[in-house]
């Protein structure tokens, strides 16, 4: 599927993801070390944010390509800085992984 | 391929700024800044959930007012960011896109950002 579709996409998807994580972040302070490790270590808390970090990094990644394309004009160096991009989203997303399944 | 007549993309040092257009460049830069912020997040996530320890560190950062502001801006920063998406979405949909409309969902979009922005930071008591 071209580019302008799937971010548009994970746009959508990103409405209730965003607007549920949302409500967990903002009362971060007032949930327990003990309780945050319960909701992250159940099936369900691993899933859910398994998959809400991939789209936030999938359209973080899309989101950064269409400005490094407007703003770098060298192509080379636009390629380049597009490669390191995805690859700090790709990183991002296998650390986020393992620090939630180590938990 | 003659390329030298294209249309160029406005130049912000000289386009003259309108609620349209700084919704416009907004809409980049808060996207560019929680960038940002999610290739970090596994190092906050880390450090929240590495040990009762380190989630205690997090939290009292959290209690700074500095990190306060930070944390209030990039909230702001996502709230607006998901409302002017929303209205990105209706334009793709082909809806709202004559000059009025724009102007009109443009003011409406500020009007939610700031409030729903103010009113999570008064119910959380982050101020």
């Amino acid at each position: 599927m071209e580019h302008w579709k799937l971010q548009r996409i994970s746009a959508l998807i990103m409405i209730p993801v965003v607007i549920f994580s949302l409500f967990y972040i903002v009362n971060i302070t007032s949930i327990s070390y003990l309780q945050l490790i319960d909701d992250l270590s159940s099936i369900s808390g691993f899933l859910i944010s398994v998959f809400f970090i991939s789209f936030i990094l999938f359209h973080s990644s899309m989101g950064l390509e269409v400005i490094i394309e407007d703003y770098v004009h060298n192509e080379n160096l636009q390629k380049n800085i597009i490669s390191i991009s995805k690859l700090l989203h790709i990183t991002s997303f296998f650390l986020t992984i393992l620090i939630l399944a180590s938990i | 391929m003659d390329t030298s007549n294209r249309p160029l993309s406005p130049h912000l040092q000289i386009y003259k700024p309108q609620l349209t257009s700084v919704l416009s460049i907004s809409h980049r830069m808060t996207g560019f800044a929680l960038s940002i912020i999610i290739l970090l997040s596994p190092v906050i996530i880390y450090f929240l959930t590495n040990s009762a320890d380190t989630h205690q560190v997090v939290i009292s950062l959290l209690q700074n007012s500095i990190i306060k502001l930070i944390f209030s801006l990039a909230l702001f920063g996502l709230i607006y960011h998901l409302c002017n998406g929303i209205r990105h979405l209706a334009w793709d949909a082909g809806y709202g896109l004559d000059l009025d409309s724009s102007y009109k969902s443009g003011y409406i979009v500020l009007g939610v950002s700031i409030s729903l922005t103010l009113l999570i930071l008064l119910i959380t008591g982050a101020f």
